[in-house]
């Protein structure tokens, strides 16, 4: 008997090994908990199987942590509705990069009812929470692309340039309007997550900058600068291509 | 009783074992996802044990540097670069960020350099138009030495290590006395950049005349 005060007896009896045989016959009903090699090996078993739990139950939460804080730096495109774009900011290579990885609606799904999309870019007539007159359109072909916006200065104003897939698709030169003393309202739309439209027919903003002389208000109709963003393409659009 | 507890015990055992084989399944899709994000941006968590954590990251581009760095708390990371104005902007831990640095071609006919230490920011010509063409093509022979691209290191306090060190080779130096200005040559041979890090201690000898910066204007 140990100090528990509980008896550890293999009783074998079930299997009647030659061993039991020598174990007297009063001690196998003897103290309030009869243990035998069955139940021996199932607390075993049960100990072992609940103490590998644990162990990978942790480990999988430090793991969990440890990929949530990578996910975020990635920038890893989730694709929760195939019927509508998903978009997120590249992970930086140079200080002023725009860039945008982006996953455009398959033909499938596009011809399922999901959404075809078409680049859009303006830099003049901008209007404060309003879409402008004049832009210049490029319909983007299906599946994950790399977007990017360049804008170099040039002696008489700016250029433009977005390319796809290193390809430049829409190039725009524009004058310079406003003063040395401009105010530029805006920069990158997109956040630094993967996103997706809440609604399936949303536009997506990428980029956009006013530069004001002065204070800018939604009064002032004519504003310069740059707006970039995905739009969805509608029967006339898809007629035309 | 025995009966019961037998039972009991097999139950335990039983659904035991069930999440042991969810949890031992959940595991082999993080470790997938872990290793794919961890070889892109890098993972360093706290040991327990002082001093920054550094660990180099892969690129596309032969000219694009990346470290994962970690800060641990009560700790100071501090830079030291051989562009001269380029001041340190100290940063305290704890904290884990990803360093860049990278070289270029500007549009403006000179080598273009940037780098992002996570409070600071700086893109730079380095040279002449003159330097770019000495460098054209040549890229490749430069020796490069770029801090914990064999593995994890780690920079005790006190102590200061080079995160990223080009240096031209003998032929190089000699190539570039003749091609390149007085002035150039002075800057940018035969160490063409050299950044280090370290915690918030002055090394004693950086290596290069002029004590405390010893950089040169770009």
């Amino acid at each position: 008997m140990n100090h528990a005060g509980i008896d550890f007896v293999i009783d074998a009896s079930e299997s009647r090994t030659s061993g039991s045989r020598n174990v007297p016959e009063s001690r196998l009903g003897r103290g309030p908990l009869q243990w035998n090699l069955k139940t021996l090996v199932l607390l075993v078993l049960s100990c072992a199987s609940w103490f590998a739990y644990y162990r990978l139950r942790d480990d999988n939460e430090r793991m969990r942590s440890a990929i949530q804080v990578m996910r975020a730096e990635s920038k890893a495109l989730v694709v929760l509705h195939a019927d509508r774009v998903a978009v997120v900011r590249a992970p930086k290579t140079w200080s002023d990069e725009k860039k945008w990885n982006v996953a455009l609606p398959s033909k499938e799904a596009v011809g399922n009812g999901g959404i075809a999309y078409k680049l859009c870019l303006a830099t003049s007539g901008l209007q404060l929470g309003r879409r402008p007159a004049a832009v210049t359109e490029f319909p983007l072909p299906h599946g994950r692309r790399e977007m990017e916006l360049k804008t170099v200065e040039t002696k008489d104003g700016y250029n433009v340039r977005v390319l796809v897939d290193d390809q430049p698709v829409i190039e725009l030169s524009q004058p310079h309007f406003w003063t040395k003393d401009r105010e530029a309202i805006g920069g990158v739309v997109t956040g630094k997550q993967s996103y997706q439209p809440a609604r399936a027919g949303d536009a997506v903003s990428l980029y956009s900058i006013h530069y004001t002389e002065g204070k800018a208000t939604l009064s002032k109709p004519r504003l310069h600068g740059v707006e970039l963003w995905l739009e969805p393409m509608n029967a006339r659009d898809k007629k035309a291509l | 009783m025995k009966l019961g507890l037998n039972v009991v015990l097999a139950l335990a055992a039983l659904v035991g074992l069930l999440l042991m084989a969810g949890e031992t399944l959940l595991k082999k899709d993080l470790s997938r996802e872990y290793g794919i994000l961890a070889a892109e941006v890098g993972y360093l968590e706290s040991t327990g044990e002082p001093g920054l954590q550094v660990m180099a990251l892969p690129t596309k581009d032969p000219r694009h540097f990346r470290w994962r760095i970690f800060v641990p708390e009560n700790e100071t990371v501090v830079w030291k670069n051989s562009v001269a104005w380029d001041r340190s902007v100290p940063i305290e831990g704890p904290l884990s960020f990803i360093a860049h640095v990278r070289f270029r071609d500007g549009e403006n006919g000179c080598l273009k350099a940037w780098w992002d230490l996570k409070r600071s920011g700086v893109t730079t010509d380095m040279g002449s138009p003159q330097f770019y063409e000495f460098l054209k093509g040549r890229w490749g022979e430069l020796e490069i030495e770029q801090l914990a691209s064999q593995g994890r290191v780690t920079v005790q306090p006190g102590q200061w290590k080079s995160l990223l060190r080009i240096r031209m080779t003998d032929q190089m130096r000699d190539d570039a006395q003749n091609v390149l200005s007085p002035q150039v040559a002075k800057w940018y041979v035969p160490e063409l950049f050299h950044l280090q890090l370290g915690t918030d201690v002055e090394p004693a000898d950086s290596g290069r005349t002029g004590g405390a910066i010893s950089g040169r204007e770009p």
